[in-house]
C-alpha cells in the first residue's frame, strides 16, 4: 500500500515536471520560478529556435547589411555590449542607452530601460526600425528574407508553406532569446548541491540578502520592475526613464532593474553604462545617492558598506557569473549556416 | 422509447434547419469620401478660399462588426479584424452573416479590442508588415492619418495622426453605433473631411503615442462613420 502511494506520488511529480517542461520547451532549474511569457502563442521548437539564431547573427536585419543583433547583444558579454557606455548602431551612429543583456528573458515582463515594450515577439521591431540601431523596417527584413538562397527553404520546413511573415520572422527571434538560459553560475551549483561557497562569499552573500536583495531577489537577482536608484540625470542625455512612456511624473527617472547575473560580462553598468566596474557602482550606492522624489524607499538612507564588506559583497556577485554560458556552442553563430550566403 | 428518441432526433434536425436556413450572408461595404467624392489619395481638397488639405495615408482598424435587433445581436461579420487602407481602394467590402438580415442597428469597434492588443505580433490583417504595430511602444496604432495642409506650420507643413494606446488612461479604441436597416448591400459611408472640422489642424497635427491628445482625437472618430443613403 505504501509503495503504491509512493508509486503514484512519484508519478505526479513526474507528469508535473514533465508538463513543466513540456509546456515551455525550455530546460529551467526547478528553483527558477513560473516563466512570464506566454509560449501557447510562440511554442518552442528546436528548429525554430535555430532558425531565430540565423537571424540573430544575420547582418541583413539591418538598412545596409552590416548590424546584426548580436554585434550589440555578444554572446562572449551576456549578450550585451561592452566597450561602450551607450550602444552604437548603424553607419556609426551612438544611441542613448547601454544595450542590456539577453538571458532568462522568459521571466521578464517588459522589455528596453524604460519598459517601453511588454511584449518580447514585438520588441524586436524596435532596434529593427530605429534610425541609430539597424535603420531598416520589419517590410524591409520580409523582403530581403523572400530574396535570401537560404531562408524561404528553413521557413518551409518549418511551417510546412513558403510565406515569410513578420510574425513569423518576429517570433523565431523570440524563440532564440528565450532559449538564452543561464543557470548555471556557481550560484546555481551551490543551489543544487555541487559546490559550496567560501567564507567571504557566504559574508558577501549574507550583506547582498540585507542590502540587496529586495529589488534584486533570487534566483533571477531581479523582479525586473523599475525604480529611480538614485543616479544623477546626466544632463546631456536627459533621459527621464519609464515617466517619458506612461506620461507620470511618479515614473521620473525609473529604469528597469536589471539582473546580477553574468556581470563580470556585462560591463559597463547602469542605462546609459556610467559605470565601468563593480567598484564604481559600490561606490555610488554607499556614497553618491541623489535624493529625489521618486527616490527608491530601499535607498532612502543610503547603503553603508565597509570597504570589507564590499569586496565579500563583490565575491558573491562573483558567483553568479555563468561562464558556461557565454561560451555554450548552442548560443554562437552558426558558421556553416552563413558559408556561401554572403551577397544576399 | 425508440419512438420518442425518433421524434426528438427529428425535432432536433427541423429546428436546426430552420435556424440555418434563417442566416444570410450580405455584404457589407465601407466607402472612404472626402465629404460629397470618393477619396483619393495625394489630390489637394480646398478647404477654404486659401487653404488646402491632402491625404497620403489613411489605414485604419474595424473589429467586430454587430447587427443588433431591438438590442439583441443577431449577426456579424465573418472576419473579426478588418484593416482598411485607402491606398488599396476606397471601397472595402467584406461579408456578414445575420438572420433573416432584419437587424436595426450596427454596432463596431474603430481600432482593435484591449485583448487582442495584448496578445501583440499576430498575423493576417494585423502582422506587423501592417505597419499598424508601434515599434517603440506597446501595441497596435488603431487610426493612421497622413497628409500635407497649408494650415500646418509643420515642417513641409506635414501632419501625422498615429492614433493608439489601450491601456487606460489612453485607451483610444471607439465604439460607433449607427441604425441601419437589413435590406440591400450596406454601405458604410466614411467622411474624412469631418476629420478636420472636429480637429483644427492648425493646432493640433502630430500625434504619435498614446497620450491626452491621442484620446481627443480618438473621440473624433465615430463621427466620420455614417450609413451611406444612395
Amino acid at each position: 500500500m505504501k509503495i503504491n502511494n509512493i508509486i503514484i506520488g512519484l508519478s505526479i511529480v513526474l507528469t508535473a515536471t514533465y508538463c513543466g517542461v513540456k509546456k515551455s520547451g525550455l530546460e529551467t532549474p526547478e528553483y527558477f520560478p513560473v516563466p512570464h511569457y506566454n509560449f501557447d502563442n510562440n511554442p518552442i521548437s528546436k528548429a525554430k529556435i535555430s532558425l531565430g539564431n540565423n537571424l540573430f547573427y544575420d547582418p541583413l536585419l539591418s538598412a545596409n547589411n552590416t548590424i546584426s543583433c548580436a554585434l550589440r547583444h555578444s554572446p562572449y558579454a551576456g549578450f550585451a555590449h561592452t566597450d561602450h557606455d551607450l550602444s552604437h548602431g548603424i553607419y556609426d551612429s551612438v544611441g542613448t542607452r547601454n544595450a542590456p543583456p539577453l538571458f532568462n528573458i522568459a521571466w521578464q515582463d517588459r522589455f528596453m530601460w524604460d519598459g517601453a515594450i511588454d511584449n518580447l515577439d514585438a520588441q524586436a521591431l524596435a532596434p529593427i526600425s530605429h534610425a541609430t540601431e539597424m535603420g531598416s523596417s520589419i517590410n524591409e527584413v520580409v523582403a530581403k528574407l523572400k530574396a535570401h538562397k537560404k531562408y524561404p527553404e528553413l521557413f518551409q520546413e518549418i511551417y510546412k508553406d513558403s510565406l515569410i511573415t513578420g510574425e513569423r520572422v518576429l517570433k523565431v527571434l523570440a524563440q532564440f532569446q528565450l532559449s538564452l538560459i543561464s543557470s548555471n553560475s556557481k550560484y546555481d551549483q551551490v543551489k543544487k548541491g555541487a559546490a559550496n561557497y567560501t567564507p567571504k562569499e557566504i559574508s558577501g552573500y549574507n550583506i547582498y540578502k540585507s542590502n540587496c536583495a529586495s529589488c534584486h531577489a533570487e534566483p533571477l537577482f531581479s523582479i525586473y520592475g523599475f525604480a529611480n536608484n538614485g543616479l544623477a540625470l546626466d544632463s546631456t542625455l536627459k533621459d527621464i526613464g519609464r515617466q517619458k512612456i506612461t506620461l507620470n511624473p511618479k515614473d521620473s527617472l525609473h529604469f528597469k532593474i536589471p539582473s546580477l547575473r553574468n556581470l563580470n560580462y556585462t560591463f559597463p553598468y547602469m542605462h546609459d553604462g556610467r559605470f565601468k566596474t563593480l567598484r564604481e557602482v559600490l561606490k555610488h550606492y554607499t556614497k553618491k545617492i541623489q535624493n529625489s522624489t521618486t527616490l527608491s524607499t530601499e535607498l532612502k538612507n543610503g547603503i553603508s558598506l565597509t570597504k570589507k564588506q564590499q569586496t565579500d559583497l563583490i565575491a558573491f556577485l562573483n558567483t553568479l557569473n555563468d561562464r558556461d554560458f557565454v561560451v555554450s556552442q548552442k548560443h554562437q553563430i552558426n558558421r556553416s549556416f552563413f558559408i556561401n550566403t554572403e551577397g544576399n | 422509447m425508440g419512438l420518442k428518441t425518433t421524434y426528438s432526433c427529428l425535432c432536433f434536425l427541423l429546428c436546426s434547419f430552420a435556424v440555418k436556413a434563417q442566416k444570410t450572408t450580405a455584404e457589407i461595404s465601407f466607402q472612404l469620401f472626402f465629404d460629397k467624392l470618393p477619396l483619393e489619395l495625394a489630390k489637394q481638397y480646398p478647404v477654404s478660399e486659401k487653404d488646402s488639405i491632402t491625404i497620403d495615408f489613411l489605414k485604419f482598424y474595424i473589429s467586430d462588426i454587430t447587427f443588433l435587433k431591438e438590442g439583441t445581436q443577431v449577426g456579424k461579420s465573418k472576419e473579426k479584424h478588418h484593416l482598411i487602407d485607402a491606398r488599396h481602394s476606397s471601397l472595402y467590402k467584406t461579408l456578414y452573416k445575420v438572420k433573416n438580415k432584419n437587424f436595426d442597428t450596427i454596432t463596431f469597434l474603430v481600432g482593435l479590442d484591449s485583448k487582442t492588443q495584448e496578445k501583440g505580433i499576430q498575423g493576417g490583417v494585423l502582422d506587423p508588415t501592417s505597419q499598424m504595430y508601434w515599434t517603440w511602444q506597446n501595441g497596435f496604432i488603431n487610426f493612421k492619418l497622413e497628409g500635407e495642409s497649408s494650415l500646418c506650420t509643420t515642417r513641409k507643413n506635414k501632419f501625422q495622426f498615429h492614433v493608439g494606446g489601450f491601456q487606460e488612461p489612453y485607451a483610444t479604441s471607439q465604439e460607433v453605433s449607427l441604425k441601419a436597416k437589413g435590406a440591400k448591400p450596406l454601405v458604410i459611408k466614411v467622411d474624412v473631411a469631418s476629420f478636420f472640422n472636429a480637429i483644427d489642424i492648425s493646432q493640433t497635427n502630430t500625434v504619435t503615442s498614446p497620450n491626452k491628445n491621442a484620446v481627443l482625437v480618438s473621440k473624433v472618430l465615430p463621427t466620420l462613420f455614417s450609413v451611406h443613403e444612395n
